[in-house]
């Protein structure tokens, strides 16, 4: 049970049944899950720390997704296993419970399970994330120390094409053969205009596939997806308004567990679920900088993946006090209008900064949120 | 037993209302699963909209992994003298440093 001290309390991560949990003090003080003196003023740290910290191990990837969002290519940089090592151990110091790898494509490294066995070592959770290119089942026995790996898989060969530009059989291959060797897979599925439709289809394709949850991602401006491809791409507000109750359904009919990225936040909860049960179930909304912290293949630190402001590396506390990282918290604590007296902006925090970024500045509002379009409508500012 | 909303030092969110029946008291707030993916943090929303299903059976479970614990705590101090301020509690299963817990 690996634990770390916050004011509250506690958060620990359990193996059995997976997940994440904070705990106040009382709790954390009679399961002993820390040293009495983890508390002390000298040891709390100074601010918030990443509970999940994703590590990009290559900017290499021979698919060349027209929409990636890394703009990765077969010659991008790619780290020696000493400098990921090293990053592995920077990531543990900070006391994150779980690495997520990906890149570029991770499966083009040969030293992942070594990787993967160093981060077990020092107490981190390692997971991947590929999109099944180059998966044969020798590959598949050495990726056993990660908890859980998920293929990318937007749907059928169609859906691929347009989105991905290849069609789906390596991702359906990967998720076939992890499934069926006894790793724990998942599938994540990039929600854009096009892979919209499917997404029913999609999902229950992944069940039958193997897939034990699916998440679904929001399209974002960054890498290859950005200027009139992310317009093209991005959902349409008809989309956005049906997402609820296709999420909802989802949930009810998929037979596997539903997750949404932080950014769809905004476009998925309505005044059927109250904000007090969003944070109660983890539902934090925009992470960057504070929950999450990622380290680029060139060892840069930033507040998200999908963010181009970076700090240069280790990722340590002077990295999270940087204003590529800090940002992102101290937007939260400041919100715009009207995300300032939006009832969902504990479990929100103001939606998508690099959708905002992108659209004009990344303090403004998150200009996709369907209650930011309503707003700026009654207000005659421009959608 | 309810699941309360944090709100400490901006770690967690505030929140103003809203709790979930059938947690551990102590238990603030609950992330299922490993979040697995490489460029966003996901969460897992059948427990918000289906949560009498999965989200209680999660409950249950972590409420009974607190239970073992304290149960293997109370009887590792009937076996041993007690030796001070514990050191983040017992390795876990899967090999982790023991001093792990720590940080």
């Amino acid at each position: 049970m690996r634990a770390r001290a916050e004011p509250f309390g506690a958060w620990i991560r359990l193996d059995e049944p997976p997940a994440l949990v904070a705990i106040d003090k009382p709790l954390a003080r009679r399961l002993r899950v820390l040293p009495d003196d983890a508390w002390s003023e000298a040891r709390l740290p100074r601010r918030a720390r990443p509970l999940e910290v994703h590590l990009a191990v290559t900017e290499r990837c021979p698919v060349g997704c027209p929409g990636c969002y890394l703009d990765a290519t077969p010659g991008g940089h790619h780290p020696s296993t000493e400098e990921l090592r090293a990053r592995l151990d920077a990531i543990d110091a900070l006391g994150a419970f779980t690495v997520a790898f990906g890149g570029g494509e991770p499966l083009v490294r040969r030293d992942l399970d070594e990787l993967a066995r160093h981060a077990r070592s020092r107490g981190l959770l390692p997971v991947l994330t590929t999109s099944g290119v180059g998966l044969s089942p020798a590959r598949v026995d050495e990726l056993r120390s990660f908890a859980q790996i998920n293929v990318s898989y937007d749907g059928d060969d169609a859906v691929m094409i347009g989105s991905r530009g290849t069609d789906a059989r390596a991702a359906e291959r990967a998720l076939t053969l992890l499934s069926a060797r006894g790793v724990r897979v998942g599938v994540n599925v990039v929600v854009s205009r096009h892979s919209f439709a499917h997404l029913e289809t999609t999902v229950a394709a992944a069940a039958r596939l193997g897939a034990s949850e699916v998440q679904l991602l929001r399209y974002k401006p960054a890498g290859r997806a950005v200027g009139l491809r992310y317009l093209a791409d991005r959902l349409d507000g008809v989309q956005i308004a049906a997402l609820p109750a296709l999420v909802r359904s989802l949930v009810g009919s998929a037979g596997v567990p539903l997750r949404i990225d932080c950014a769809l936040v905004p476009f998925v909860v309505d005044e059927r679920v109250s904000p007090g049960d969003l944070a109660a179930w983890g539902v934090f909304g925009c992470e960057a900088g504070r929950h999450l912290a990622i380290v680029r293949a060139d060892g840069a630190v930033a507040g998200c993946s999908f963010a181009s402001p970076t700090a240069p590396g280790p990722l340590d506390e002077d990295a999270l006090a940087h204003p590529a990282l800090a940002s992102f918290p101290a937007h939260a604590d400041a919100l715009p209008a009207p995300c300032s007296d939006c009832p969902f902006r504990a479990a929100c925090r103001g939606g998508c900064r690099v959708v905002a970024a992108h659209a004009g500045h990344a303090a403004d509002a998150d200009p996709e949120c369907p209650r930011v379009v309503a707003f700026r409508r009654r207000e005659g500012s421009p959608t | 037993m309810i699941l309360r909303p944090g709100s400490d030092d901006g770690r967690l969110p505030a929140a103003s209302r809203g709790s979930v029946d059938g947690a551990p008291e102590g238990v603030l707030a609950v992330r299922a699963g490993h979040g697995a993916n490489c460029s966003s943090v996901g969460s897992v929303v059948d427990l918000l909209f289906a949560a009498s299903v999965g989200g209680g059976a999660l409950l249950v479970a972590i409420a009974a992994a607190f239970e073992e614990r304290e149960r293997t705590l109370v009887e590792a101090e009937g076996a041993a003298p007690p030796d001070g301020a514990d050191g983040g509690g017992p390795a876990s299963s899967d090999g982790e440093d023991p001093d792990a817990g720590a940080r």
